[in-house]
């Protein structure tokens, strides 16, 4: 990289170009947006799918990839799939890096971070639901997440429970993440 | 240091194979062949930070120069830090920061430090570019100072190693789309130019190939980043947990920003 580094950056800079190489969504990209967020959020959870935004298109693109039905999301919601317990684990899988990519890639802040919500929440609903954790985060870690977004005043209720039931699950397992 | 410029003290960017961790076991074990590798990454890894964290101490610029050589050349070299070094006891960079701490302490460093070391010995210092902490970091402590340091110099060399890859696999366009729509806008402190307009510049048919190129690039870059801390933390494991912690120490720092 001629003529650039990275020294001399603000805190915030550096912090920007430092999320680059973080594969997992940080949940503090869901912070600053607490008066606008729950609108938008509940909207876009409550959207039956398929619904041609960049969220949900992007979503079918990557179920297709990992080789899941597209048939599965018809006539349903991003929050309904998230919260039922018959839900693939295969589609919580694409929804999480469906997730994952966008929170890297929308132009939004406010997009972002609620891609990352969805993505905690695909996590979330995995543990709680299929007892599998799709992440290479600890369970020290994603209880720390799963806490943060259970607090969050923008947070849609049954959001929030699947959070704290995924909070829970994380503390019984502490401490056995080298075993998974 | 200013930030265009670019610094290449400690030779050059090839990934190091080895943990520091199993480095500093197997010059524990003797193997003289390991020390010099180790040490030569140590000092590239973490010399700036350490003279960060000496400026930040109120030392001045000389003096935190004499010092940074003081400590690589007596616990470095002279492997006090690998007599110290346990696994088990946290973070590679924490031990570190402990050691130079009890460095810093010890009766008459200030003064002594340039003196002991024989000149030929010396580490060239003089011939880099000595970094700047930002005046915005002023009201974090000095371990804080030092993690700022470390983070900026690792990101620095990973950026590197990224565009040398991409480069070499034919991939020189993908860096041209990453650099102009995350790297540069994130350093100019500006927004991100729309994909069509780097499509225009670029000759690029859809905005999403345009996308695709350069998610395959922050792909590279999230490889390198695990790659580079699986070398100061203990296992495997601990890698994920350490961006976490990173991450959260960026984002709470954030409060400092200008």
């Amino acid at each position: 990289m001629e003529n650039e580094s990275i020294h001399g950056l603000r805190l915030d800079q550096l912090a920007d170009v430092f999320s680059i190489g973080t594969d997992d969504p940080d949940p503090a990209g869901a912070d600053g947006h607490d008066e606008k967020m729950a609108g938008p959020l509940r909207e876009q959870l409550s959207c039956v799918l398929p619904k041609g935004s960049l969220l949900f298109d992007a979503l079918i693109m990557m179920m297709g990839r990992l080789g899941c039905d597209v048939r599965s999301l018809a006539g349903r919601s991003l929050l309904e799939v998230l919260l039922s317990p018959h839900t693939d684990i295969g589609l919580l899988q694409a929804i999480k890096d469906c997730g994952k990519r966008l929170s890297a890639g929308l132009d939004s802040r406010m997009e972002a971070a609620m891609a990352t919500t969805i993505y905690y929440a695909a996590l979330a609903s995995a543990l709680v639901h299929h007892q599998r954790k799709i992440t290479q985060y600890s369970y020290d870690a994603l209880d720390r997440s799963f806490t943060t977004f259970a607090a969050k005043k923008w947070i849609a209720p049954e959001l929030a429970t699947l959070f704290q039931r995924a909070g829970g699950i994380c503390r019984d397992k502490r401490g056995t993440d080298a075993s998974q | 240091m200013n930030r265009q410029e670019y610094t290449s003290i400690g030779g050059d960017q090839r990934d190091f194979q080895t943990t520091h961790w199993t480095a500093i076991e197997q010059v524990r074990a003797g193997h003289s062949s390991h020390a010099r590798i180790l040490i030569g990454e140590l000092l590239r890894a973490y010399w700036k930070p350490v003279y960060c964290y000496l400026r930040h101490r109120g030392f001045g610029n000389e003096e935190a120069k004499d010092l940074t050589q003081g400590f690589f050349q007596e616990v470095v070299l002279g492997r006090e830090l690998v007599q110290l070094a346990d696994r088990t006891k946290g973070r590679f960079r924490t031990l570190l920061l402990r050691a130079l701490d009890r460095f810093l302490i010890s009766a008459n460093r200030r003064q002594t430090a340039r003196k002991r070391i024989p000149p030929e010995k010396l580490i060239p210092l003089e011939d880099e570019r000595i970094p700047e902490l930002p005046a915005e970091i002023g009201p974090l402590n000095g371990e804080d100072a030092f993690n700022y340091a470390w983070i900026s110099e690792l990101l620095d060399r990973m950026l590197v190693e990224v565009k040398t890859e991409c480069l070499r696999d034919g991939m020189a366009l993908h860096w041209d789309l990453f650099h102009d729509r995350v790297l540069r806008p994130i350093m100019d402190d500006r927004a991100p130019p729309p994909l069509a307009q780097l499509c225009a510049t670029y000759g690029i048919e859809e905005a999403t190939t345009a996308s695709n190129m350069i998610f395959a690039v922050k792909r590279r870059f999230q490889s390198a980043l695990k790659r580079h801390l699986r070398q100061s933390v203990a296992c495997d494991a601990d890698v994920a947990e350490e961006i976490h912690e990173l991450s959260r120490f960026l984002t709470h720092r954030r409060q400092y920003r200008k």
